[in-house]
C-alpha cells in the first residue's frame, strides 16, 4: 500500500534548487540540533520539520521536492550519512502515507503534515530510553562489556544498568580515526561507570576477558548486518571466534533498504568523509555480516538478523 | 521425603504383625557424616528378613558396645547398621501415646524405643525400621546439626525445598547464591560461594563472604570478612570486622573491627563493642539470668523458619567491657555446672562444635563431651586407655581380688586359674592381656589405694615400701605356677617385661626394687635371660619420659650387667621354651 | 495461523513495552480453587511433561474465560494476565505456562479485533503511530466475543492434543530406508516419530542413555517393545559413535525466541559432535513448546534448574558430602546455528524463521505479562 498521492494542482516543476541562503538556514539549523546531543537522524528530522514550517511552496508535488532536495543537502553537509538518509526517508514516507484525499487547503495539509511530524520526531527521542530497556534483561550483574567508539545509545544503555543495581565493567575502544572512543570514555566516567580505553588492535587480546560485546549502529541493513564505525567488523569476527555474543542497538529509523553482499559495496560517498577523495583517504565505516550478530535491540522489540528484513518490509511497505 | 509411602508400608506392616507399635525412619549416611551428630548416632540390629527393629544403642565415642547375643536366639539373621542417621521420625500407631504415659521412666523418644525393646517379652511389641537413601530427612539438635543441615539446604540436597524455590522471589547463581529481592552489592564486594542473602540486605565495598547465610534487613560494612557464619535477620557489622563460624542472633550488632571467632554465639539484641575479639567458642546473650537451662536456645529452625524474640529485659548490671568490648552490651554465658552423672543429662552435652578436623585429638573432644570412661566406685592407678574401658577396668579389678585373695587363703593354683579364665570369657579379654593384668595386680601392693589417680602419678606414699615389696615377692612366689601357665611364649615375656618398666615408672616402691623384681622374675623362670637384654636394648633405646627412664635404667643397671656377663660366661645357661 | 489484516504500514511498531492495563481481576472462587491446585501440581519437585502442562493451562484458562466475570477484551485480558503471573511464578522454568497463556492473550485480541473491525475510515494516527490498532478499543464492549474466543480455545486444545500424531506423520518424508538415527532422552514426540518412521522404513536407532536421569534407557526400551533396532550407548560414547549417523533426531524442553533450544542436558554435546561430523540434526518439537522470550544468558536463574545431587554423588557419601560441590543441572542451551530443522506440527521450518512463527502466534504486548 502506497502513499496515496493528492490530484497534483500545477504540473509546473516547482523549483529544484534551494537558494544558497535557505540551504546556509538549513545546514545551520541542523548543525544547532545536532549540538543538543541528539543523534543525527532525529536532527535531521528535526530541520525537515522545521522546514517545512517555513517553506513558501504552494503545492504537495513542490514541497515533496523541496524536501527531496533539503534532505540531499543535509546529507551532504555530515559524515554520517547512512542514519540521515534512511531517517528523512522514513519520516517522509510517514508524514505523507495516507489519505489525504480531499484536502484542498495547501495550509489545512501543511498543518496536519507538522502534526504528524511532531508526533514521529516525540516517538523517535523516546527510543533510545526503550532500547535501554528492552536490553538491559540482558546486561548481567558482574558482566564486562567490550564496545566501540561512541555510541549514544549504548552510552543510555550502560547507564541504565548502572542504575538498575549491576556492577559492570566497560572496556571502550580508542576509535583513533577520530577518537570518538575517547570521548565515549570520558562521558561514561562521568557516569560512574568503571571503563578502560583499549587501542583498536587489542580487540583480539581483550576478547578473552569480556562476556559480552555491544555496539551502535550507523544503518542496518536488509540482510540484517550493520554498518557501523570501521572496526566493527573485526570484532564481530572476533567475537565470533571466541563465542561471545555480539549485540547491536540500533533504533528504527535507521533500518535501510540496502543489501551489501561485501565491504565494497557500501557506496563510496558514505564510505570515505566528504572532503578527501578516496585515493588516500581511510573508510569511516564497514560492514558487518549478519552472521557475525547474535541479536539487534531495537525499539520494535528483540530481533533476530533474519527476522530484520521483515521489520523492513513492515516499515517501508 | 514422602511421608505417604512410610505411613503406607506402616498400615502394611500392621495388617500383617499386630504387634507393631512405631515405624522409625532412618537415612543412610555413613560415619564421620557431616550431617550425624555424635550425640545423636545411633546403633542399630535389625532383623534382615523384614526389618524389624531389635536393638539400638546411642555410642557416644565409645569404642566398644554390648549386643545381646539374645537377639539371635529368636532371629535367623541380624544386620548390625551403624550407618544411619536418625530422621527422629516416627509413624506411631494409636496404643503409642498410652504406652508413652503408662512407664513413668519414658522421658524420650529413645528411652521409649529401649524400653519397648526391653519389654519385648513381656509386652510383645515390635518396631520397625523404614531406612531411605534418596530422600532426605534430618534433625537439628545442636549447633553441630544446624550447621550441617544448613549446608545440605544450600547444597541442593533437600530439593525442592531450597532458597529459590520459596514463596519469595530469589536468584540462584552460579557456586550457590542466593540472593533474594533489593539485595545491594557494592562494587568489589566478593560472594565467594554457598552464601544466602536476604531481601533489603546491603553488603559493603571489598567485603568478603563465604559459606555464610545472611538474613533479611541487614547491613553489612566494608572491608569485612564472613566466613561459615549464621547471621539473622536486622543484623549490622561494621566496617573491618571478621565473622568466623559462628551464629549472630537477630538484631545483633557488632561495632568496627571486631573478630568473632568460630564456635560464639551472639544471641538477639547483643552488642559486641569496637576493636574487640569474642574469643572462641564464648556464648553472648542479653540476658542475666542464663542458668535457665533450655530457654535461651529455643528453636533452631532451619533456613527461613526463625521466631524473632528481641529479649525486652535490659541487663540490670552494666556489661562487662572483658567481655563484650568498650560499648557492647552482654553476658557471657556459662554452662551450668550439673554434674554429669547419668546418661540423661543430655541438654548441656552440648557437641563441640565447630569440630576440629584433627582425628582424635582427645584432649579437646572430650572436654565437650558428656561422658567420659564411667567412674567405678575407685580409680585404680593405671588406666590401660583413655577411653571408657569398662570391661578391661572390671577385670581387673577381679584379678587384683583374685590375687589378694587367693594369696590370703592359699587358693589352689588350678581354681584361681579356673577364675581368671571365667572373667576373662565374661569381660571378653584377649589372652595376652591377661598376665599383664595380673602382673600389675601383683605391683599393686596389699592394700587398694585409696585416692584414684588418673594420671598415674606414683602411689607408692601410701604403702610403706618395704611392706610392698614382701608382699610382691611372696605373691611372685606364690602366684608362680599361674604365670608360668599364661606367659607361654617370648612376646608375652616382653609385653611383661615392659609393664614391670611400665609400673616401675609409676611406682615408686616398684622402682626401687625393681632389680631384685626381675631378678626375681629371672630365677622363677618366668622371663628369660634373652628377653630381659633385649628389652634394655629397646627400653633404652625407646623415646618416653626421660627422667623417669634414665632412673628405671639406673636402678636395673646392675642386674643387667650381671647377666650379660654370665651370658658370656656361660654358653649352656638352661633355654627357655 | 491467522494474521491480522489491518496490521499496517507500521512506522513505529509497538515495542514489548505493554500499556499499563489498570483493572481488577476478580477470578471467583471456583476458579481460584482450581487455580491453587494447579500451582501446588508445578511446585511438585517431580518433572512434569510439557504436554500435561500446557494441556492443563488452556484448560484452566478456558474456566477464566467462561466462569469469572468480564465486561470488555480488556478485563478478560486483565483477568488471565493475573491468573498467567501466579502460574509463571510458580515453576518459572516451565515455560509452557506462559506459552499457553500468551497463545490465549493472543486469541483474545485476534477475536476482539475482527468483532470490531468492520471497516475502519481514518484510521487513528496515534494508534498508527503505536503500530497498535484498536489498543484503547479493546474496552469496548462485543457481545459475541465470549463464544468465539472459547471456540478458538477448543481449537487450540484440538491443535495440543493431535500436536504428537502430526509431527510423527511427517517421519516418513525426513527419514529415508537404512538410515542410523541417534537420540538422547525421552521425548514423547520423538518416540512416536521415530515410532512411525519404523513402520515405513528400516532404521536403526541408536540411544544414548542421558545420565544422571538415564531417561534415555526408558526410550530405549520403548522403542525395543515396538519392534525398532535400538542400541544404548553412554554420553561419552557420543562423539565416538557420530559418523557412523545418518541423521540426529532429538526432543526439546523448549524453543526459545531466537532458535535456540532449552533441551535436556547433554544435548548440546550431541549437537556439537553432530555439527563436527556434518550430520543434520533435527527437533521434533510441538508449538505449544514456543517461547516468546530470549535466552537473556545461560547463567540466567530461571534458565536452568538445578535439582538435588543426590542422582550423582550418594548423600551417605559421608565426608565426601562436605567437601564436593556438585552441581546436578536439567537442562542445556542449545545455539541455534547447530540445528538444521524443526519439525513442529505444522510443519518443517528452519531456525532462522522461528521469529516469524512467533510473530505469528503471541502479540508483542504480552511480552511481559
Amino acid at each position: 500500500m502506497g502513499e496515496q498521492g493528492v490530484a497534483v494542482r500545477a504540473s509546473v516543476s516547482s523549483e529544484s534548487q534551494l537558494t544558497e541562503q535557505e540551504t546556509d538556514e538549513l545546514v545551520k539549523e541542523f548543525e544547532a540540533a545536532l549540538d543538543q546531543n541528539l543523534s543525527e537522524a532525529v536532527a535531521a528530522i528535526q530541520t525537515l520539520l522545521k522546514f517545512i514550517k517555513t517553506c513558501k511552496v504552494g503545492t504537495i508535488s513542490g514541497l515533496r521536492a523541496e524536501l527531496k532536495v533539503a534532505t540531499e543537502t543535509l546529507i551532504k553537509a555530515r559524515t554520517s550519512t547512512v542514519s540521515v538518509s534512511s531517517g528523512c526517508e522514513l519520516f517522509l514516507r510517514f508524514i505523507t502515507m495516507t489519505s489525504l484525499e480531499g484536502q484542498n487547503d495547501f495550509e489545512d495539509l501543511r498543518r496536519k503534515l507538522i502534526k504528524r511530524g511532531d508526533m514521529y520526531l516525540q516517538k523517535v527521542a523516546d527510543s533510545r530510553q526503550k532500547i535501554a530497556h528492552i536490553a538491559n534483561p540482558f546486561i548481567r550483574d558482574g558482566t564486562t562489556i567490550l564496545t566501540h567508539s561512541r555510541s549514544r545509545v549504548v552510552y543510555c544503555l550502560l547507564k541504565e544498568a548502572m542504575s538498575s543495581g549491576k556492577r559492570i565493567k566497560v572496556f571502550v575502544t580508542a576509535s583513533t580515526i577520530d577518537n570518538s572512543g575517547e570521548e565515549m570514555h570520558q562521558l561514561l566516567q562521568d557516569a560512574k561507570v568503571p571503563s578502560k580505553v583499549i587501542l583498536d588492535s587489542a580487540v583480539g587480546f581483550i576478547m578473552e576477558e569480556v562476556d559480552l560485546v555491544i555496539v551502535g549502529a550507523e544503518g542496518v541493513a536488509e540482510s540484517g548486518g550493520i554498518i557501523n564505525k570501521i572496526g566493527t567488523y573485526q570484532m564481530a569476527v572476533m567475537a565470533k571466534a571466541l563465542n561471545k555474543p555480539f549485540y547491536v542497538v540500533a533504533e528504527s529509523f535507521k533500518f535501510v533498504r540496502m543489501y551489501p553482499l561485501n565491504q565494497g559495496d557500501l557506496p563510496n560517498d558514505e564510505k570515505y568523509t566528504s572532503v578527501n577523495s578516496s585515493e588516500d583517504s581511510h573508510p569511516y565505516i564497514d560492514y558487518s555480516p549478519p552472521q557475525y550478530i547474535t541479536l539487534l535491540f531495537s525499539d520494535i522489540g528483540v530481533l533476530t538478523p533474519s527476522a530484520v528484513s521483515d521489520e523492513l518490509i513492515k516499515l517501508y511497505l | 521425603m514422602q511421608l505417604q509411602e512410610v505411613v503406607q508400608r506402616h498400615r502394611e506392616l500392621k495388617k500383617k504383625d499386630k504387634m507393631l507399635v512405631m515405624t522409625c525412619v532412618y537415612k543412610k549416611a555413613q560415619p564421620k557424616h557431616r550431617t550425624r551428630s555424635t550425640e545423636d548416632d545411633i546403633l542399630i540390629c535389625t532383623n534382615s528378613a523384614d526389618g524389624q527393629l531389635l536393638h539400638c544403642e546411642k555410642p557416644r565415642k565409645q569404642r566398644r558396645l554390648n549386643i545381646p547375643l539374645s537377639l539371635l536366639d529368636d532371629h535367623r539373621e541380624i544386620e548390625v547398621r551403624y550407618d544411619l542417621l536418625d530422621c527422629h521420625i516416627s509413624i506411631c500407631s494409636p496404643t503409642v501415646p498410652q504406652l508413652f504415659s503408662d512407664n513413668f521412666d519414658y522421658q524420650t523418644r529413645h528411652h521409649f524405643i529401649r524400653g519397648i525393646l526391653m519389654n519385648e517379652d513381656i509386652l510383645g511389641n515390635h518396631i520397625y525400621t523404614h531406612v531411605i537413601s534418596d530422600q532426605y530427612a534430618a534433625r537439628v539438635c545442636n549447633f553441630s546439626t544446624y550447621d550441617a543441615i544448613s549446608k545440605d539446604v544450600i547444597h541442593r540436597w533437600v530439593y525442592p525445598l531450597v532458597p529459590d524455590n520459596t514463596d519469595e522471589a530469589c536468584s540462584y547463581g552460579r557456586r550457590n547464591i542466593y540472593l533474594n529481592t533489593n539485595v545491594s552489592l557494592a562494587f568489589g564486594c566478593e560472594l565467594h560461594e554457598d552464601v544466602v542473602i536476604g531481601r533489603n540486605t546491603s553488603v559493603g565495598v571489598s567485603t568478603h563472604i563465604t559459606q555464610s547465610s545472611i538474613g533479611h534487613n541487614c547491613r553489612i560494612g566494608d572491608n569485612v570478612v564472613i566466613e561459615g557464619a549464621y547471621i539473622w535477620d536486622n543484623c549490622v557489622i561494621e566496617r573491618g570486622s571478621k565473622v568466623y563460624r559462628s551464629i549472630l542472633c537477630d538484631s545483633v550488632y557488632v561495632k568496627s573491627n571486631v573478630v568473632v571467632e568460630a564456635g560464639c554465639v551472639l544471641s538477639y539484641g547483643v552488642i559486641v563493642g569496637p576493636q574487640f575479639t569474642v574469643k572462641r567458642g564464648s556464648k553472648i546473650t542479653t540476658s542475666r539470668d542464663s542458668g535457665v537451662p533450655g530457654d535461651d536456645e529455643g528453636e533452631w529452625g532451619d533456613e527461613g523458619v526463625k521466631v524473632a524474640e528481641v529479649t525486652q529485659k535490659s541487663p540490670t548490671e552494666d556489661s562487662n567491657p572483658t567481655e563484650v568490648g568498650r560499648e557492647g552490651r552482654g553476658f557471657l554465658w556459662h554452662p551450668p555446672t550439673t554434674v554429669e552423672e547419668d546418661e540423661e543429662s543430655e541438654q548441656f552435652a552440648v557437641e563441640e562444635w565447630p569440630a576440629d578436623e584433627a582425628e582424635s585429638s582427645g584432649g579437646e573432644s572430650s572436654s565437650g563431651s558428656s561422658r567420659d570412661s564411667s567412674p567405678g566406685p575407685a580409680q585404680p592407678s593405671h588406666q590401660f586407655s583413655e577411653g571408657a574401658d569398662l570391661d578391661n577396668l572390671l577385670f581387673y579389678n577381679e584379678i587384683i581380688d583374685l590375687i589378694r585373695s587367693g594369696l590370703a587363703e592359699k587358693v589352689n593354683t588350678d581354681n584361681t586359674i579356673l577364675m581368671i579364665n571365667a572373667a576373662k570369657h565374661a569381660y571378653n579379654i584377649p589372652i595376652h592381656d591377661v598376665p599383664l593384668a595380673i602382673v600389675r595386680a601383683i605391683m599393686e601392693g596389699p592394700r587398694r589405694s585409696t585416692t584414684p589417680s588418673s594420671t598415674g602419678a606414683p602411689t607408692g606414699n601410701l604403702q610403706s615400701q618395704p611392706d610392698t615389696m614382701t608382699y610382691i615377692k611372696s605373691a611372685v612366689n606364690f602366684f608362680t605356677s599361674l604365670l608360668q601357665h599364661y606367659i607361654r611364649d617370648q612376646s608375652l615375656q616382653m609385653s611383661v617385661a615392659e609393664t614391670l618398666a611400665d609400673c616401675a615408672e609409676k611406682q615408686g616402691a616398684v622402682l626401687a626394687n625393681l632389680a631384685r623384681l626381675v631378678l626375681l622374675f629371672y630365677n622363677r623362670d618366668i622371663l628369660e635371660e634373652s628377653v630381659i637384654l633385649s628389652w634394655h636394648k629397646r627400653y633404652s633405646s625407646s623415646a618416653g619420659d626421660l627422667p623417669k627412664k634414665l632412673e628405671v635404667l639406673k636402678v636395673v643397671k646392675p642386674v643387667i650387667e650381671w647377666l650379660q656377663t654370665a651370658s658370656e660366661e656361660s654358653s649352656d645357661d638352661e633355654e627357655g621354651e | 495461523m491467522r494474521t491480522i489484516r489491518n496490521r499496517l504500514c507500521t512506522a513505529g511498531m509497538a515495542s514489548g513495552m505493554a500499556v499499563a492495563e489498570k483493572g481488577r481481576s476478580d477470578l471467583g472462587k471456583e476458579v481460584e480453587e482450581k487455580l491453587h491446585e494447579f500451582i501446588t501440581y508445578l511446585k511438585q519437585k517431580n518433572p512434569h511433561s510439557s504436554y500435561d502442562v500446557a494441556k492443563r493451562t488452556v484448560l484452566l484458562l478456558r474456566e477464566v474465560c467462561s466462569k469469572t466475570r468480564w465486561y470488555s477484551a480488556r478485563d478478560l485480558i486483565t483477568n488471565i494476565r493475573a491468573a498467567g503471573k501466579k502460574l509463571i511464578a510458580a515453576q518459572p522454568s516451565e515455560s509452557a505456562v506462559g506459552n499457553m497463556v500468551r497463545r490465549v492473550l493472543k486469541i483474545v485480541r485476534e477475536e476482539h479485533a475482527s468483532c470490531v473491525a468492520g471497516s475502519v475510515d481514518e484510521v487513528d494516527v496515534r494508534a498508527l503511530l503505536q503500530g497498535r490498532d484498536d489498543s484503547d478499543d479493546l474496552s469496548r464492549q462485543t457481545p459475541h466475543l465470549k463464544g468465539s474466543v472459547i471456540e478458538i480455545i477448543n481449537d487450540l486444545l484440538g491443535e495440543l492434543e493431535l500436536s504428537a500424531s502430526n509431527i510423527s506423520s511427517q517421519a516418513p518424508d525426513h527419514i529415508h530406508s537404512s538410515e542410523v538415527l541417534m537420540t538422547t532422552g525421552y521425548s514423547k514426540t520423538v518416540e512416536a516419530f521415530l515410532k512411525a518412521a519404523a513402520r515405513k522404513r528400516k532404521i536403526e536407532v541408536i540411544v544414548a542413555e542421558s545420565a544422571p536421569f538415564y531417561r534415555g534407557q526408558e526410550l530405549a526400551k520403548n522403542l525395543a517393545v515396538a519392534g525398532v533396532e535400538t542400541i544404548v550407548v553412554t554420553d561419552s560414547a557420543v562423539f565416538a559413535i557420530m559418523s557412523r549417523v545418518n541423521k540426529v533426531i532429538i526432543g526439546t524442553h523448549t524453543v526459545m525466541a531466537d532458535g535456540s533450544l532449552k533441551a535436556i542436558n547433554g544435548s548440546y554435546a550431541l549437537c556439537l559432535a553432530a555439527k563436527r561430523h556434518s550430520v543434520p540434526v533435527l527437533v521434533c518439537a510441538a508449538l505449544f513448546k514456543l517461547s516468546p522470550q530470549y535466552p537473556c544468558s545461560y547463567d540466567h536463574d530461571t534458565f536452568n534448574k538445578i535439582v538435588s545431587p543426590h542422582d550423582i554423588l550418594r548423600f551417605s557419601e559421608g565426608q565426601l558430602v562436605s567437601k564436593v560441590h556438585v552441581q546436578n543441572p536439567v537442562f542445556d542451551h542449545v545455539p541455534p546455528d547447530l540445528i538444521t530443522l524443526f519439525v513442529s506440527n505444522i510443519g518443517g521450518n528452519a531456525p532462522s524463521y522461528v521469529y516469524r512463527l512467533i510473530s505469528e502466534l503471541y502479540h508483542p504486548d504480552d511480552q511481559e505479562l
